[in-house]
């Protein structure tokens, strides 16, 4: 009996030992793991890279869908009328459905926000110098900053959430407009401060070549501060008014904005890249790769002469007659495309994140709300003699700086919103008496459903 | 020996007569069967009391050595009553004449790792199915054989291609998102079920890898070699299989050796599956085919016009053409066993070559297995066992797939007209001008004559089992005991659409970027554990009781590694994926440990009537979110025997177990992951994966009371069985809609609960029983079950999976999770009178209102007839088949009478208006209610003097069977079976789309002993 039981608890303790010893902390083999971001160099590369494809992925739906809106174009699909329905007669009184097509992006840029906070902590402890992590930083926090401001663009009187929680159950609240917008110009403000300190350190992830010329800290600053003045100007022209004017112009001065000679110098600036590699994808704003997208008429009609008698320029190069009208489905519910979008030369041309025409054209709006007239004339007149081989103006009004970011920026998502806040979306072209224009893409019901204090915007 | 029995008598505990060998005797005797003499081998004869026992030889004889004085001796043998005899001082010898144990009284049931209880005994409901039950009527696989045996679980065959692939679900759905099959486990060894994704939805473009009709691994084990299987239910097997147990244990016995010489049994088996059931399809006039909406292409009117010319009613029976094979299915099976008392051995061997009823279809299962026995010593006894195995199907093509290339989608919108089936001259098959036209349909006879689907199975199962009696005396008993093996197998899957396939054609939807596919890939599983135990029986001299403590320590390993090549756009000549246009690669693995330990305390008291035990189980687990919190599962049960008090009730037994079991999380559940993103500039991106994980996620848990009384009546020719439970499954993973801007979207957390009750009735009788006349046992069984959900956290709002088993959204009606509704509810949009529809409203329960199984077993001489009836009463199918067919104005009863011409002008206009696009979902919900005949087999033994004379042959015994599976199928379901289920196993199953259509099967089968 006795023999028995000690045999049992040696046993016991034998079993026990041998059973305990065991790891079960086992790893996950078929994803990588945010936690392990942080543990292997190659992690904190793929994680910043994963940040520029989402970016480039987002881009494209986000400019076709301002380019429908503010009617510098169509989405003419055979098999889905929703293109045409959803995004310009709406579900009535100029709103938008907000579970259908028109329904916009929001998911992907929060998805984006929250692998740039992924990459700051993972940076924080990783191998990377002090100056290098501040040079990661500022890189993720430019990226984060841009990602709010495309957000925050499509829903705008909305408002938006601004923070990403370290607990996802946790929801952080919306706030307005003004708000978001000014928690925005402070992320941009963070990296800045980071990029400073990094000092003369390079970005420390490869960058693919759309960053040509801006893989330093330093010079990635100068793409922070581009960022940043868009978005002060278009605070400048909301409820900040001229403070915000001021601040952009001071943000320009640390940009890459330079008085152009060429288009080459027009078209300096950040570039989304794509190929036709398998698991990367084409620019499906190009013709070649999606000829769904087609041009709005109007764009011809309104454009100005050069002194020769010839159209802008602009018109020539971004813009021609389609082979053969392209019409819209429903049918009943659009008018044929005459024209398409020739700017993209190829399905991998690149497309601009921003680039030195746009900082002019800020630059402009800015000394032109200021008051600062002849140096706005100055950064106009460069465009439209450089990008429109136009005259020179000799006075400017709002509307003389919307013709030329309208011309300069088409197919880069700018009209629908510079129409917005200059209160001039009623002068926007429509087709047929069904159409409207939206004036904000709505919250999408997914996030309405599961809001536990519901938006305004729900 | 003086000094050990001084340190035994100090434990106060025991009375041992300190005398026992001086005077000892030795009994003898001989065991038979009662109604022939017959003597009984291998049946044991213990002295009850004492740790003694002897087993008989091929003569019946025994020959045990017992005290002196008055000894009582117990006979045992599996399928015969227990027998007592009283041997006084005076006598050595004693003689055993058993009965049959027909009501299946006898035996034990499994309680714990290395614990038994007497099944007389038992506090939960067992079901064990025999070996004899099993293998009556050969059956495509284990799933097939244990249909209408086992009260208290859904068995379903998901179609009827051959080679398996069927879901058993006991007692109900117990998770949403989490595991849904049965555990199973073979000689202590836990198996995999897992059914491999063959990656054959890239080449026909179906939702998900249920649809591609793959079968799950039970179809691996050959019921040929299993004595017993026992259905552990739910919380009965949680100190065993804890935080795996919610499901069910299915505990299968295989055979093993008895004493005696050398037998060997050779079995051969011939039979043929047949169609069961045929739908047909539209009789059409030459003006209502050129008016069909499937022929409105060129090549469609020109298909009807050719198809009439000069033929003014052609019509092509394509179910019949394409599944009216009926190929010769041949089993071959070869045993040898035997055995001493030291060692027994068993061996067999098993080839099974069954053919589907479709060209190119067929499964074929050959395995090798042996067990061994083996006493070293008076200790130690050691048993072995191993099979290998190789499993290989051609399951063809079936359900719902995006390129009309399974057949009956195809056949849907195909007006049966034109030749299909035949070749032309160069050996080419017509292409089908239907369903659209030539690019958007397909050949099915095409298909099934060069699309290649193929699975591959290698598999080898190993298992162990040591025992050491550490200390044995009339009063004690240690055991030790080790318990270990391992499951490996790989899994090679070949899918091939050659490039010139209809389907895969320029201009298709599969062919429109890439003709023709090759999916080759490989899944590999590796499952281990191992379990020791020590046992410890206490008896006291008085027997007042027997308390068995036990404890252990399991560790369980279960790893998987599946990786594919899919190659796009074939080179012409060439079926492998290497040079395609498009080559792309994937690749799974996972690794799962678990180690738990467990304590039991087992106490059968007042003269064997009671018995009272509890037991609990902890465990950790690395796919919990705290890979080191120790999750425990206790249980506790009663039960009680109450003998000869009421006029014919000879045994009345109350019962009632209560316990908890645990559902575990699946791999990798608890990690917050990343995806990939794809490329930008020649660089990979890893970006947040848009479900969340949770490192908090722990097992679902169970907590189940179950209670029930059970009679034996009319001197034991009545049984009654009769349960009751009543589940709770708390910690339910529940689907978390998080808010997308978190940048996350969903999370699966432990949010829910969930209540399931039921019902389970047996009743078995015998009204005949004769020694040498007819004998008649009769037995029925009841089984209803409801599985609701009770609640989920705040927060968390009705949800749906999206897969294809879920259901085709509200237009053919889903599973929706609710609080308050059952989970198979199915939901749609419902169309009210006034013809407002509102979607997401509950419509019809898949899961049957009860089921019924009747079995009945005659006996006459050397004849024998058997059957098992199946019936289902309820449970709604969406019958999505019908509705293709009704799109495609071709169904089988289209042009009936409709009965509101108002809605269409035949019944199958009628049906699909009423339909309205999917604005009213009730249109294509059925009731499944069937009524099944299992099995029929008739046997004759041959008598010894046939045998006998059979010169050469050197037999010594010889039986003849003919036997039906599915033989029949009563319902007025609209449609093949509504057993079918698109989208395989799931949570409950009602989705009908496109099945591979079930058939029956005859055989003759002959045994013969050598």
């Amino acid at each position: 009996m006795r023999l028995s039981l000690r045999a049992l608890l040696v046993g016991t303790a034998a079993l026990s030992i041998a059973a305990c010893q065991n790891d079960l902390a086992l790893p996950n083999y078929n994803s990588a793991t945010v936690e392990g971001l942080a543990k292997d160099p190659a992690g904190l590369q793929l994680a910043a890279t994963g940040i520029l494809v989402s970016e480039r992925n987002n881009y494209n739906g986000y400019i076709r869908d301002i380019t429908i809106f503010g009617r510098e174009g169509y989405y003419y699909f055979a098999t889905d009328g929703r293109f045409v329905t959803d995004y310009l007669i709406g579900i009535g009184g100029g709103a938008l459905s907000s579970t259908g097509f028109a329904s916009g992006n929001w998911f992907g840029y929060f998805r984006n926000m929250r692998n740039a906070v992924n990459l700051v902590n993972a940076v924080e402890t990783s191998g990377l110098s002090t100056q290098q992590k501040a040079a990661a930083r500022g890189f993720a926090n430019t990226f984060r900053g841009l990602d709010m401001s495309y957000a925050l663009s499509l829903r705008d009187s909305l408002g938006m959430p601004v923070e990403i929680l370290a607990n996802p159950s946790d929801q952080s609240p919306f706030v307005s407009r003004n708000v978001a917008y000014t928690r925005i110009s402070a992320v941009l403000d963070s990296a800045q401060v980071d990029l400073a300190a990094a000092g003369a350190v390079a970005i420390p992830f490869i960058l693919h070549s759309g960053f040509a010329g801006f893989t330093t800290a330093a010079t990635f600053l100068q793409f922070n501060r581009a960022i940043a003045a868009r978005v002060l100007a278009r605070r400048g022209s909301l409820e900040c008014g001229n403070t915000c004017y001021t601040q952009a112009l001071t943000a320009l001065t640390a940009s890459f904005v330079a008085t152009p000679s060429s288009l080459a110098d027009l078209n300096r600036g950040v570039y989304n890249v794509y190929s036709a590699s398998p698991g990367d994808v084409l620019n499906t704003l190009s013709t070649t790769a999606d000829p769904n997208l087609v041009a709005h008429a109007s764009f011809v009609t309104d454009a100005q002469k050069k002194p020769d008698g010839t159209a802008d320029a602009r018109l020539l190069r971004k813009v021609a007659p389609l082979a053969a009208p392209r019409s819209g489905n429903p049918a009943k519910s659009s008018i044929p495309a005459t024209q398409g979008f020739i700017g993209y030369a190829s399905n991998t041309t690149p497309t601009p994140i921003i680039r030195n025409e746009e900082l002019l054209l800020i630059r402009a709006e800015a000394n032109l709300r200021l008051g600062n007239v002849p140096a706005a004339l100055t950064d106009l007149n460069a465009v439209r003699l450089v990008s429109g081989g136009l005259a020179p103006l000799a006075a400017a009004t709002v509307d003389d700086l919307l013709y030329e970011r309208r011309y300069s920026l088409i197919l880069e998502g700018m009209r629908w919103i510079d129409a917005r806040r200059f209160g001039k979306l009623g002068t926007l072209p429509l087709d047929l008496p069904t159409h409207v224009v939206a004036r904000v893409v709505p919250i999408p019901k997914a996030e309405c459903d599961v809001r536990d204090v519901k938006p305004t915007g729900c | 020996m003086r000094r050990f029995i001084l340190g035994a008598l100090s434990c106060a505990m025991l009375a041992v007569p300190a005398v026992a060998h001086a005077q000892s005797r030795e009994v003898t005797g001989r065991v038979t069967i009662a109604a022939s003499g017959t003597p009984l081998q291998d049946a044991t004869v213990t002295v009850i009391g004492q740790a003694v026992g002897a087993r008989t030889n091929e003569r019946g004889e025994y020959r045990i050595r017992v005290n002196g004085g008055d000894v009582q001796l117990l006979a045992r043998a599996l399928g015969y009553k227990r027998q007592e005899r009283r041997v006084p001082a005076s006598s050595q010898s004693a003689n055993f004449s058993m009965d049959k144990d027909v009501l299946q009284l006898e035996g034990v049931t499994v309680t714990g790792a290395a614990t038994t209880v007497e099944r007389r005994n038992a506090a939960t409901a067992t079901v064990n199915v025999s070996a004899e039950e099993l293998t009556r009527v050969p059956a495509p696989s284990l799933e097939s054989a244990m249909q209408g045996k086992v009260v208290g679980a859904q068995i379903s065959m998901n179609n009827g291609a051959p080679g398996g692939g069927g879901q058993v679900q006991i007692r109900g759905a117990s998770s949403l998102l989490g595991r849904i099959d049965p555990l199973y486990v073979v000689d202590g060894v836990i198996i995999s079920n897992a059914v491999r994704a063959s990656g054959q939805t890239t080449l026909t473009g179906s939702l998900n890898a249920g649809e591609e009709n793959g079968t799950n691994r039970l179809a691996d084990i050959n019921p040929n070699d299993i004595d017993n299987i026992e259905v552990l239910k739910g919380a009965a097997a949680s100190a065993i299989y804890g935080s795996q147990a919610t499901n069910g244990v299915v505990v299968i016995t295989t055979k093993r050796g008895r004493i005696g010489g050398n037998k060997i049994t050779a079995t051969q088996r011939v039979g043929v599956n047949q169609l069961i059931r045929k739908l047909g399809s539209r009789h059409f006039t030459l003006d209502a085919a050129l008016a069909n909406g499937q022929a409105q292409s060129a090549e469609g009117q020109a298909g009807v016009k050719a198809a009439f010319a000069g033929n003014p009613s052609p019509y092509q029976d394509y179910q019949q053409q394409l599944f009216g094979e009926t190929r010769p299915t041949v089993e071959t099976i070869l045993g040898v066993s035997g055995g001493s008392e030291s060692t027994r051995y068993y061996l067999s061997g098993d080839d099974k070559q069954e053919k589907g009823i479709a060209r190119n279809t067929a499964a074929r299962r050959q395995s090798m297995r042996f067990n061994l026995d083996q006493t070293l010593g008076s200790r130690l006894t050691a048993a072995l066992g191993g099979t290998i195995i190789r499993s290989f199907s051609q399951r063809g093509l079936s359900n719902n797939d995006n390129a009309n290339s399974s057949p009956l989608y195809a056949f849907a919108y195909t007006p049966a007209l034109l030749p299909l089936a035949t070749k032309d001259s160069t050996g080419v098959y017509p292409l089908n001008p239907f369903c659209g036209g030539y690019k958007t349909c397909s050949n099915p006879f095409d298909t099934y004559e060069r699309f290649v689907n193929n699975e591959d199975v290698y598999r080898q199962i190993a298992n162990a089992r040591v025992n050491y009696s550490l200390f044995n005396n009339s009063n004690n008993d240690v055991q030790l005991s080790f318990v270990g093996g391992a499951d490996r197998y790989s899994n090679e899957g070949y899918e091939f659409a050659p490039a010139d396939l209809q389907f895969q054609r320029p201009g298709t939807d599969r062919g429109g970027n890439f003709q023709g596919g090759v999916v080759q890939g490989n899944g590999t599983g590796l499952l281990t554990n191992s379990a020791l135990s020590a046992v410890w029986t206490f008896t006291p001299t008085s027997r007042f009781l027997s308390a068995t403590t036990s404890a252990g320590f399991q560790a369980e390993d279960s790893q998987g590694n599946d990786y594919s090549i899919t190659g796009r756009g074939t080179v012409p000549t060439l079926a492998n994926a290497s040079g395609n246009t498009n080559t792309t690669v994937g690749q799974g693995r996972s690794f799962v440990r678990n180690r738990a330990y467990y304590l039991q305390e087992q106490i059968v008291a007042l003269d064997d009537k009671l018995l009272i035990s509890g037991a609990v189980r902890g465990e950790r687990s690395s796919v919990n979110g705290d890979v080191d919190k120790v999750y425990t599962f206790p249980r506790g049960q009663i039960s009680y025997r109450i003998t000869d008090l009421i006029p014919y009730v000879s045994e009345l037994k109350l019962r009632a177990n209560l316990g908890e079991s645990g559902n575990r999380p699946e791999y990798g559940a608890r990690f917050i992951t990343l995806t990939n993103a794809g490329l930008i500039g020649g660089q990979t991106g890893l970006i947040q994966a848009a479900t969340l994980g949770n490192p908090a996620i722990r097992p679902e848990r169970m907590h189940e009371f179950e209670y029930g009384l059970d009679a034996s009546l009319f001197s034991e020719r009545v049984r009654f069985e009769g349960t009751v439970y009543d589940r709770r499954i708390k910690d339910l993973l529940v689907r978390a809609q998080l808010a997308l801007s978190t940048g996350v979207n969903v999370q699966n957390i432990n949010g829910g609960t969930m209540q399931s009750k039921g019902v389970e009735l047996g009743l078995t009788f015998v009204p005949l029983e004769s020694t040498r006349g007819l004998n008649w046992t009769a037995r029925t069984t009841w089984y209803q079950g409801t599985t609701k959900i009770l609640e989920f956290i705040p927060g968390i709002k009705p949800f749906t999976t999206g897969t294809a088993a879920g259901g085709f959204g509200n237009a053919y009606g889903r599973l929706r999770y609710a609080p308050g509704y059952a989970v198979s509810t199915i939901w749609g949009n419902f169309t009210d009178s006034a013809g407002k529809v509102t979607p997401d409203t509950p419509m019809a329960d898949a899961n049957p209102r009860y089921q019924m199984g009747f079995s009945n077993d005659f006996r006459w001489g050397n004849w024998s007839l058997n059957s098992v009836i199946d019936y289902r009463h309820g449970g709604t199918v969406s019958n999505m088949t019908l509705s293709l067919f009704d799109e495609g104005e071709n169904t089988w009863d289209y042009d009936k009478p409709s009965p509101d011409t108002k809605v269409g002008a035949t019944l199958g206009e009628y049906r699909y208006n009423s339909w309205n696009g999917g604005n009213n979902t009730l249109a294509y919900l059925e009731d499944g209610s069937f009524t099944k005949l299992r099995e029929l087999t008739v046997g004759y033994d041959l008598p010894a003097s046939v045998v006998n004379a059979m010169h050469g042959l050197n037999a010594k015994s010889a039986r003849v069977n003919l036997s039906g599976r599915n033989l029949f199928i009563f319902s007025g379901y609209n449609g093949f079976d509504p057993e079918v289920n698109n989208g395989g196993n799931f949570v409950a199953r009602f989705v009908d789309l496109a099945p591979f259509p079930p058939s029956r099967s005859f055989f003759l089968s002959v045994d013969v002993g050598f």
